[in-house]
């Protein structure tokens, strides 16, 4: 069935941060795309990439940040720039990186996931919170035919197992 | 007799170039790539094929499709064996492995064929009737009636076979991949939309496949949506559920048709759960039998099935035919017997007034043919034919089920003497036969119009299309004959439904006894009841109730139409995760170290522990107590990464807390840990943990490892649902850190070792927190203790873990510091008397859990109120306290009920129960934790602690539950 190479690799090393507005969502947006001289809105399922930095939509009022590692933590970085005004905690070591890479990359994931993951649907720039089988997992289409997921840490083992498991016929 | 005996030499769709060879009732037989077993059994002239359910009368096959009632068989071996399996369904391979049902001892000699002579004494619900009194007796008549009757037996092994699951989005699902839905699929391709089309046959093209000439027609069609990559083709797919939103439920038979030669990557079977846009059900009409006295011999058979055996598999039924219909089909029927080289030996057309009224042959040798007047009854002396085969119509069902799934109406149609979809969900669009839409011609044009219609609420265009050109066709007409009544002195059972074994007779006892509901009717007499669910049967015997009751058949109306619209294989729906897989494993970042070191592991949630180190030799029990005796003795480390932990932050992070927690937080200064208890609505006890002040405006929580979950989406559901002013954030930060228990009396002197910061009692004293560098990471510390011992938390930032733990046992090494597991960290805690999961139920309150006094009374607090009640306070209330057995030695077993009196008769008073147990290593004794009625007041009495299930009961003594230092002198040092 699913007779399309993929590839798959692990990202990394990334720092993470998550950002979460106290107050109006569209204000932390504002001060984010002035620090990291983007446009990024409070729009749901929405991902920006620049460069080696990342901003995915985690929820409302809240991004996922990743970018590579740098001379200071990204969490700190973020949390001066904002002070009292959002919370930055740091999730540099809670989540895997995986990226799926190649024509099949789409199928092999809606083995796992009920959300439409058609090109049309699930286009560059887009990211999802769901469910991969029965591990939490953040999707984010990067490309055409690549799509990153990030799983919490200590599911990274069972998500390998989960792909590795006669679950997905190749 | 040669090979295939009925076998044309020509014609037909299988590929008499390669033999296939398979076995029916341990029977060597052979067939072509192309049949079905049903098929290959009737070209080898295999007639009965099975015995029915209730009265044990021989049986063939009766159809061509999912519809059939009769032809269930066991297909495969061992562990591979699927019972009710429908031959007709069944696509032959090499080596395939058949044998009949519900025959005992075999198929020709069935002993409870006895149940036909008995058949008076099985009205429809004998059960009831005849097996009520005496009620006590009814287990073991139950047992009798349930091997004589039921259809196939149980596998009793598990499956070997692999199951997966596939998700899928379309802008189109057509289900049905006939004349109408081939043209759906194609004007909605052609539209720009994004289709599927699915069909429960090996390959598409419906029931033309069956007619004279094929689905030649629709092959350009075909040809052109298997090459446009916007359109998926699934095969071997049956739509067996229609949900709200447009789910539909699919199962794909994806290697069941090809036996060993199946290639072993694939799986058995595939279970989609497809969303789609708009759905176009195109499910076709399946073919109503007639009812007559006899009219279930072997070869009785649906007419489109005659002709499905002729023309599609080139097989001959039988070589004398009588054609018996009500209806337009009578003509083509009859025309294609006739040019396979069958002798047509009648066409009794009810429309004419002539009715077959008696069949007679074990297998069928003669029907007896007389007029009938407007009310089925026989006028006229019967004359016997001669013939080997009988084709029966009764006209067309419109395959209504999928329509209904989703609470789609019905309507009576006079000209089809069906019903037809009447409205239902707006996505749904049905056509063809399927709405009652029989001449090919019209149903070509009926599914453009409607994949048009699915199109265009796409708000796409809906392309022109130029049908493709066929043959003239009769108008559709049909004359309704819902019954034959039975000759005068040719009486024989006139069936309904086939598998059931449900005649008119039982149906016109039922009403006459006044069960007035359809649905009663239908669980009255199992009429609709089999794995067939009544395709064949249900219009039929509906039709009788209403003419019994002489109302019309749109008031008696139809039964409910559910999922799955036929069977689905277990293996199918509970899909890929399975054993190992059923939930994932969630690992610790010591987790390979533990593994290395040959720890046991034990389950927690979806987590893994460490339970105990074992050393070489040594005995599980001897480790975890070696592992107590280190920690109260030196020092131990522990891996307790697993706790739910949470980061608070924001301006009103205090405010929240003290509402949350029911013990006060607004004095905690930074830099200081608490202990928390959390109570739910009702002021029971959610979950406890620590809070460590990190920040002005941020805390960091632990919960415990079972309660994570739920304490956080408690947070979140106060913060979004309750107090949405509130300026705070929670954020779970369980896989950002990993944790380590640093316990024991020397644990000080191991911290002190690797931290670059003082950590001496008045540095950091109970309760305290820091931030120091251990192995070059960055680490917080909480002077906190769990064991009852001097101890400390460490969160580290998960990857730098192992370095940590490695670095304190090193350290550690001086002053014997042992890692200890879950075992030994259970067994402590039970020593020193705290609540865990065990206690912490559900159902207990802080004073249940002897913590009545953290709950302040200064402040509101989630569960204050709900607490106040009086039953909450009732001094009755089961609450916690220790016991320990009389005799020093016996172990309390945990779960065991608290009694007074051990000799006492049923029913005998519970006084509690004990919740946790351990041998305590540090007491030398058995130990106990128990919720018991009246509590701490029954300090020092002597109760039974007993368990039937284990056959054992404990004196035990009642004592504090705080087995150990009372007084928290070692964790105050």
């Amino acid at each position: 069935m699913i007779d399309t190479p993929v590839r798959i690799t692990a990202r990394g090393p990334l720092d993470i941060a998550q950002v979460a507005a106290f107050g109006d969502p569209a204000q932390t947006a504002a001060r984010l795309s002035k620090h990291f001289r983007l446009t990024i809105t409070p729009a749901p399922n929405r991902a920006i990439v620049a460069g080696d930095l990342t901003v995915l939509w985690h929820g409302p009022g809240q991004w996922l940040i990743a970018r590579a590692p740098a001379a200071t933590q990204l969490a700190d970085d973020l949390a001066e720039l904002f002070g009292e005004d959002a919370a930055v905690v740091d999730f540099s070591h809670a989540r895997a990186a995986l990226r799926f890479e190649g024509d099949g990359a789409r199928d092999v994931l809606a083995t796992g996931t009920s959300i439409d993951l058609r090109p049309a649907h699930f286009s560059p720039g887009a990211c999802a919170l769901t469910a991969l089988g029965k591990i939490d997992a953040l999707l984010h289409a990067v490309a055409p035919e690549t799509i990153d997921v990030y799983v919490a840490r200590s599911y990274a083992q069972a998500f390998v197992e989960w792909l590795d498991a006669p679950v997905i016929s190749s | 007799m040669s090979a295939e005996p009925f076998r044309l030499p020509s014609g037909g769709a299988i590929d008499r170039t390669r033999t296939l060879a398979f076995t029916f009732d341990g029977r060597s037989y052979t067939g072509h790539p192309g049949d079905t077993l049903a098929s290959a059994l009737l070209a080898n002239g295999v007639r009965i094929v099975g015995r029915s359910f209730k009265y044990h009368r021989p049986r063939g096959v009766f159809t061509a499709g999912p519809e059939e009632p009769n032809a269930l068989v066991r297909v495969g071996e061992g562990a591979r064996a699927e019972p009710n399996t429908r031959a007709t369904m069944v696509e032959l391979y090499d080596g395939l492995v058949a044998q009949s049902q519900n025959c005992w001892p075999s198929l020709g000699l069935d002993i409870w064929a006895l149940n036909n002579l008995l058949a008076p004494l099985f009205p429809a619900g004998f059960y009831y009737k005849t097996f009520m009194a005496p009620a006590r007796a009814w287990p073991a008549y139950e047992r009798i009636i349930r091997r004589a009757a039921g259809i196939g037996a149980h596998v009793p092994h598990a499956d070997p076979d692999r199951y997966e699951r596939r998700f899928a989005h379309c802008d189109v699902l057509v289900v049905g991949g006939g004349a109408a839905g081939i043209m759906a699929a194609t004007a909605a391709a052609r539209a720009g939309a994004d289709v599927m089309l699915i069909d429960e046959r090996d390959t598409l093209g419906g029931h033309l496949r069956g007619e004279r000439g094929g689905a030649e027609i629709l092959l350009p069609y075909l040809r052109e949506l298997a090459a446009d990559k916007n359109v998926r083709l699934l095969p071997r797919t049956t739509a067996f559920g229609v949900y709200d939103h447009g789910t539909v439920a699919l199962a794909e038979r994806v290697t069941d048709h090809l036996g060993a030669a199946a290639t072993p990557s694939l799986p058995r079977q595939r279970l989609w759960m497809v969303r789609a846009r708009e759905i176009v059900i195109a499910a076709g009409a399946i073919e109503r039998p007639l009812v007559f006295a006899g009219n279930d011999r072997p070869t009785v058979m649906l007419a489109s099935a005659v002709r499905t055996y002729i023309n599609r598999f080139a097989v001959l039924p039988g070589r004398r035919a009588v054609v018996f219909t009500n209806n337009s089909d009578a003509a083509c029927t009859a025309r294609d017997l006739t040019a396979a080289g069958v002798e047509v030996a009648a066409v009794v057309d009810a429309r004419a007034g002539q009715a077959v009224v008696a069949t007679t042959g074990r297998s069928l040798r003669a029907v007896a043919i007389s007029s009938i007047d407007d009310a089925g009854r026989p006028i006229d002396a019967s004359r016997w034919i001669d013939c080997d085969l009988l084709a029966v119509s009764g006209g067309l069902t419109p395959s209504v089920h999928l329509h209904s799934h989703t609470g789609g109406k019905l309507t009576w149609e006079e000209t089809i003497a069906a019903f037809v979809p009447g409205t239902g969900a707006a996505n749904i669009r049905v056509c063809g036969a399927a709405r009652g839409v029989f001449p090919l011609a019209d149903s070509l044009s009926d599914g453009v119009r409607a994949g048009g219609v699915a199109a265009q609420a796409l708000g796409l265009k809906p392309p022109a299309l130029d049908l493709p050109a066929c043959a003239p066709e009769e108008p559709w007409s049909i004359r309704p004959l819902w019954e034959v009544k039975s000759a005068r002195n040719m009486r024989g059972k006139r069936f309904v439904d086939l598998q059931d074994d449900v005649t008119a007779d039982d149906l016109e006892l039922a009403v006459r006894e006044n069960y007035r509901s359809i649905e009663h009717v239908k669980r009255y007499t199992t009429l609709g009841m089999g794995t067939d669910q009544g395709k064949t049967a249900n219009l039929n015997g509906l039709a009788i109730v209403a003419q019994r009751r002489a109302e019309t058949i749109a008031t008696v109306g139809t039964t409910t139409f559910r999922s799955p619209y036929t069977p689905v294989a277990l293996g199918a729906l509970a899909g890929p995760e399975t054993g190992k897989y059923f939930e994932p494993i969630r690992r610790t970042p010591l987790h390979d170290w533990h593994a290395a070191q040959g720890a046991t592991f034990v389950e927690a949630g979806q987590w893994l522990r460490p339970r105990a180190y074992p050393r070489p030799g040594e005995s599980f029990n001897a480790a975890w107590r070696r592992e107590v005796l280190s920690v109260r003795g030196t020092a131990g480390i522990c891996d307790v990464s697993t706790l739910g932990k949470i980061d608070v932050q924001g301006p009103d992070a205090t405010a929240f807390l003290e509402r949350v927690y029911c013990n006060g937080f607004a004095r905690l200064p930074v830099g200081h840990g608490r202990y928390g208890l959390m109570l739910r609505e009702d002021g029971i006890v959610l979950d406890d943990g620590t809070v460590t002040r990190i920040g002005e405006r941020q805390y960091f929580l632990t919960t415990t490892t079972s309660n994570a979950g739920r304490a956080l989406a408690h947070l979140e559901y106060l913060l979004q649902a309750v107090w949405p002013e509130l300026k705070v954030r929670v954020a779970s930060v369980t896989d950002q850190y990993g944790q380590i228990a640093l316990a024991g009396p020397r644990s000080r002197d191991v911290l002190g070792k690797v931290a670059d910061i003082a950590v001496d009692s008045a540095a950091l004293s109970f309760l305290g927190s820091a931030v120091t560098t251990i192995a070059g990471a960055r680490v917080r510390l909480l002077r906190v203790s769990y064991s009852g011992e001097l101890a400390y938390e460490i969160a580290i930032p998960a990857g730098h873990t192992v370095a940590v733990w490695e670095a304190l046992l090193v350290a550690g090494q001086e002053f014997g510091l042992a890692p200890y597991g879950a075992e030994a960290m259970a067994a402590m805690r039970i020593e020193k008397g705290h609540a865990a999961g065990a206690e912490i139920n559900g159902q207990t309150t802080p004073a249940d859990l002897g913590l009545a006094r953290l709950v302040s009374t200064k402040k509101y607090f989630v569960g204050r109120r709900l607490l106040e009640r009086p039953a909450m306070a009732d001094a009755a209330r089961p609450t916690l306290i220790g016991l320990t057995p009389v005799d020093g030695v016996t172990p309390i077993p945990a779960g065991a009920q608290l009694i007074a009196d051990a000799r006492a008769k049923p029913p005998v008073k519970m006084l509690g129960h004990v919740t946790s147990a351990t041998f305590s290593p540090t007491l030398g004794r058995p130990i106990a934790l128990a919720l018991l009625t009246g509590g701490m007041a029954r300090i020092d009495e002597t109760l039974v602690a007993a368990s039937p299930l284990d056959g054992v009961s404990v004196a035990a003594r009642v004592v504090h539950p705080v087995f150990y230092d009372p007084a928290g002198e070692r964790l105050h040092d």
